[in-house]
C-alpha cells in the first residue's frame, strides 16, 4: 500500500538513525530536492545533507493526518500536520507539511518539502 | 537497526467512564509515560490471543470482550539499547473496575503504578499519555461510539 509506503519513508526522516546516517539521506534525498522550512528559509539539498548528521539531538515529532494525491504516473503528494511532543505530552510547533515524492530505479525519493505553521487542531481525533 | 513489531493494546474502560493506565518508563531511565495495557503480539499470534495474554499477564483480567477497534498509531522510541518501530491497535475493553495485579516480571520493572483516569482528567496529565491523543480518543467513543472505519495513522518518533 503505497499510503503507508511514503509514511514510513517520510516517518523515517524524522528520526536519528536517518538524519544521522549521509548515505541514507543521499538515497532518499532526490538530486533536486529542496525545502521551504516552517520558518520560511529554503534549504538545499546540500544543505540538508551537511546540517542534520550534525544535529546533537532530535524532537519527539508527532504527525497524523495523512493523505496522499496522485500528481502523475510514479509522482505523489504526501500532506500531513505535525507537532513537535515534550516530555509532557504537550504539542508545540503546529506545522501543515507537503512533501513531493518520485519513484526512481532505487526506490522513492522526496523531491521537495514544505512546511507551514498552523495553529493547534480545536477538537478532533 | 529498526526492530519492527505489531502490537496490541486495550482502552480499559469502566462502566463510570475510568480508563485504567500504566505509569512506567524504560529500563535505561528517562522521562515517565502512561500507556494503556498491551504489548508486541508474539510470531504468529492473533490480535484476539495476544490481547488475552497481555490482559492476563499484565492485569490479572481474564474474563472480558474485545470491544471495537478504536485507534492506530507507530511508534519509533528506545528500548533497553534497541530502537523499535511498534505499530499498535487499540480496542475498547468494557469491564467494572478492578484491582489490577501485574505478573509478568519484565514488564513488571518498567512498571511504577497504575492508575484509574477519569476522562476529565485525561486532558490535564503532566506527563505524557500514550496515545497522546487519548483523552480525545476516549471522548469521541463516548460520545459517538466507534468509528466505522479506522484508516488513520497516528506516527510518533521519539
Amino acid at each position: 500500500m503505497l499510503l503507508k509506503t511514503l509514511v514510513d519513508l517520510e516517518t523515517e526522516l524524522f528520526g536519528p538513525d536517518a538524519r544521522r546516517n549521509r548515505a541514507r539521506l543521499e538515497a532518499l534525498l532526490h538530486p533536486a530536492f529542496c525545502e521551504i522550512g516552517r520558518s520560511g528559509r529554503v534549504h538545499t539539498r546540500a544543505d540538508v545533507l551537511d546540517e542534520l548528521p550534525k544535529e546533537q539531538t532530535t524532537p519527539t515529532i508527532h504527525a497524523r493526518d495523512f493523505a496522499l494525491t496522485t500528481l502523475a504516473e510514479d509522482v505523489l503528494l504526501l500532506t500531513y500536520r505535525s507537532a513537535q511532543a515534550s516530555n509532557t505530552g504537550a504539542l508545540e510547533r503546529h506545522t501543515l507539511r507537503a512533501s513531493i515524492w518520485k519513484r526512481s530505479p532505487n526506490g522513492w525519493q522526496i523531491v521537495f518539502h514544505q512546511a507551514t505553521p498552523t495553529p493547534p487542531e480545536t477538537h478532533k481525533s | 537497526m529498526i526492530v519492527e513489531r505489531e502490537a496490541i493494546r486495550a482502552i480499559v474502560l469502566t462502566p463510570e467512564h475510568e480508563v485504567l493506565l500504566m505509569r512506567i518508563r524504560a529500563p535505561e531511565g528517562g522521562d515517565w509515560f502512561w500507556i494503556t495495557p498491551g504489548g508486541g503480539l508474539e510470531p504468529g499470534e492473533s490480535v484476539e490471543v495476544g490481547l488475552r495474554r497481555e490482559m492476563k499477564e499484565e492485569l490479572g483480567l481474564e474474563r472480558f470482550d474485545i470491544g471495537p477497534l478504536v485507534w492506530r498509531r507507530q511508534h519509533t522510541f528506545n528500548w533497553d539499547g534497541r530502537r523499535i518501530l511498534q505499530r499498535e491497535q487499540y480496542h475498547v475493553v468494557h469491564v467494572p473496575g478492578f484491582d489490577p495485579r501485574m505478573s509478568d516480571p519484565v514488564e513488571a520493572k518498567a512498571l511504577d503504578r497504575f492508575r484509574w483516569w477519569r476522562t476529565d482528567e485525561l486532558a490535564q496529565a503532566r506527563e505524557r499519555l500514550t496515545p497522546i491523543s487519548l483523552g480525545q480518543i476516549v471522548m469521541r467513543y463516548l460520545d459517538q461510539g466507534p468509528p466505522a472505519e479506522v484508516s488513520d495513522v497516528e506516527v510518533l518518533v521519539d
